[in-house]
């Protein structure tokens, strides 16, 4: 092996590791090649194996950094590893990975999304239809008709279409060969040197399980794929879009990739007065898309901005965006160990939604002494009446501000907080929308 | 469905950069031939390591590996290597454990809990104490490797260790038996719903 800029090879003088006849030894020797042609420094090239036969080939390449993954995983390993020296270190360093088509089944959305996001790396997908290692089950990527141990009569689920699949994520470059093709060294050299993410689909027969459960060779393997429909060669290559690194860099131009509106520091804000005791519980509830979760963050913000301590916990249907939402406050003057609420100092219901919601908690059975319950107007007959202030928040605030408008009312009644306070919280929190959110903290004192 | 809210002071997030750097020891480079990745010496010796893309083929692995980094199944090397990072944990236990105590002398239980329970077990315990009670707790912030140490020095002379975790079994009271000879081990547990403090004082 010599593995200067006038190397002849980057492989080791050892034997292979592959069962006689396997395509994986193809595959390394047009690998070889590759890096030769490129005249790449050994030192600047990571190999990152998948699990399965295609991890053996960490010794055949002795110069060169080499990672072996978990099943599945190498592609978003080796995607870390790029975007960590493209954005955090100098760059240069070229990453290739090796995998088998078990592997890309396993790890397929991390090889879409690496696609997606255009990372700069080279996929070697080693296609020889089957799990190898583990015994010649099939894969997704096992033609219809092709048999393996566990599709013994000819599996009748299609292929995924990996060309398909990737033109699909808008990838820059996809080629499918067979590892027994001449051409191979020279389109894995073309994909290595493209700028983003390129996958080598390579065709090929395991010949501890495939070709004895099929009687296939090269050439019936050539035209397996082409009646699939599977075209050879380079099949997609795009150069209108920048490898993922390069537009990072121009968002975010510092180097070390922090975004631009990082605070600078901590700013001077001004200190409400209070007038909490001892810690006080609400629950808020609602329908799913009220802002009943807005008017629990403003409460909380407020409180923040008051010195205190507090919780939030929302809670909402498996879908965020139907039936009820809750959300529970604690305050206090004190720091807050148990956050759960045993007996609420105040409920607060907006909608039916919400009503059905707080009785099959059993929130109202649960008030404590004292507590109170702040509803809609609409809920009055379904509410005890001695200890509920019905309001009609709905109809005068709108149904989005009728939570905010029973959180205003509540700190009205009770002092908890300097209203000032919430009217700063909106400023922090509500962003464009405060304007809005602040009209009806004035509409909600003329209830 | 639930979720917790952080609510931050403006300016907050800057505290995140305040956080104490973690002190790493010197790792001597690889300087000499024969270098090879995954060599080891005595277990509280560092060894050398070679940086990715400097002059050394560096290997990482995932799979049982011999002292290459190469992937190998059984061979004498892959099982010293197997046998070397086992030792290694269990040297390194002690240092692993990482715990919070609120101890009191003479206590007549110790409550351990974990995670989010933790916090009710903490609030549990104020709570006895309030009423007179002798208790003591104990927060595992690790559970793996169990820190028997930690745990048996918390409980001091209680005769009462008391784990509080919310899953249906006890799955770590279960994982600490026969660790705590002489002590008798109890649990609280719940499903559905955060376990309360007062659940716990039930127990105490």
């Amino acid at each position: 092996m010599t593995t200067n800029a006038e190397e002849q090879s980057f492989l080791a003088d050892r034997p292979f590791p592959y069962c006689k006849g396997c395509g994986h030894g193809l595959v390394a020797r047009r690998l070889n090649e590759a890096l030769v042609r490129l005249r790449l420094d050994p030192s600047q090239i990571v190999l990152t194996t998948d699990i399965g036969c295609v991890g053996l080939v960490d010794p055949l390449f002795p110069a060169v950094h080499t990672v072996h993954t978990i099943h599945g995983r190498s592609t978003a390993i080796a995607a870390g590893a790029v975007l960590a020296d493209t954005l955090l270190g100098e760059g240069g360093m070229k990453n290739i990975v090796m995998i088998g088509d078990g592997g890309a089944t396993i790890g397929l959305l991390h090889l879409t999304q690496a696609a997606l996001m255009n990372v700069d790396l080279t996929v070697l997908l080693h296609n020889n239809m089957l799990y190898g290692m583990t015994g010649g089950q099939h894969s997704a990527l096992t033609p219809a008709g092709f048999a393996t141990s566990t599709t013994a009569q000819g599996n009748w689920v299609p292929a995924l279409d990996m060309e398909q699949l990737l033109r699909g994520c808008q990838a820059g470059f996809f080629a499918r060969q067979l590892a027994t093709d001449v051409e191979l060294g020279d389109v894995i050299a073309e994909a290595i040197a493209f700028p983003g993410f390129a996958l080598v689909e390579i065709l090929e027969l395991c010949t501890g399980f495939g070709v004895p459960l099929n009687k296939m060779d090269g050439r019936t393997l050539r035209a397996m794929a082409e009646a699939d429909g599977h075209g050879l060669g380079v099949r997609l290559r795009r150069d209108d879009r920048r490898p993922y690194h390069d537009v990072y860099r121009e968002r975010f131009p510092a180097a070390t990739g922090q975004p631009e509106t990082t605070p600078a520091g901590p700013s001077a804000s001004p200190v409400f007065a209070h007038g909490l005791d001892r810690p006080r519980t609400v629950i808020i509830a609602g329908s799913a898309g009220e802002r009943v979760q807005t008017a629990a963050a403003v409460l909380c913000q407020a409180a923040v901005l008051s010195r205190l301590h507090c919780v939030q916990k929302n809670d909402y249907p498996v879908t965020v965006g139907s039936g009820f939402s809750l959300s529970e406050v604690k305050l206090a003057p004190e720091p807050i160990l148990y956050t759960g609420i045993d007996a609420p100092d105040a409920v607060l219901i907006t909608s039916a939604d919400g009503l059905k919601e707080i009785r099959g908690r059993g929130d109202l059975g649960r008030l404590a002494a004292g507590g109170v319950v702040i509803a809609d107007e609409s809920l009055a007959a379904e509410l005890p009446g001695d200890r509920t202030l019905s309001l009609p928040l709905r109809q005068r605030l709108s149904p989005d501000m009728a939570a905010l408008g029973a959180v205003a009312v509540l700190n009205e009644r009770t002092g908890i907080l300097d209203r000032e306070a919430i009217r700063a919280a909106i400023g922090v929190f509500a962003g464009g929308d405060s304007e809005r959110l602040q009209r009806t903290l004035a509409a909600a004192a003329t209830l | 469905m639930r979720c917790e809210i952080l609510h931050k002071l403006p300016g907050g997030a800057q505290a995140l950069d305040q956080l104490p750097e973690i002190p790493v020891r010197s790792r001597p480079l690889a300087t000499a031939e024969g270098y090879r990745p995954v060599q080891f010496g005595a277990l509280d010796e560092v060894p050398p390591f070679s940086p990715v893309s400097g002059p050394r083929k560096v290997t990482l692995t995932g799979s049982a590996h011999n002292k290459d980094g190469w992937l190998r199944k059984n061979d004498a090397e892959t099982l010293d290597v197997l046998r070397h990072l086992e030792a290694k944990v269990r040297a390194r236990a002690v240092d692993m454990a990482e715990v919070s105590r609120d101890l009191q002398d003479d206590a007549e239980t110790l409550v351990v809990s974990y995670g989010i329970t933790s916090r009710a077990a903490r609030e549990a315990v104020r709570l006895g104490r309030a009423m007179g009670r002798r208790l003591s707790f104990l927060g595992l912030l690790t559970l793996f490797p169990v820190p028997a140490d930690a745990i048996r020095e918390a409980a001091g002379t209680a005769k009462r260790v008391v784990v509080a975790e919310e899953n249906l079994s006890g799955l770590y009271r279960q994982a600490l038996a026969g660790t705590l000879p002489g002590i008798e081990l109890h649990g609280v547990n719940k499903l559905g719903t955060m376990i309360r403090p007062a659940e716990i004082l039930e127990v105490l």
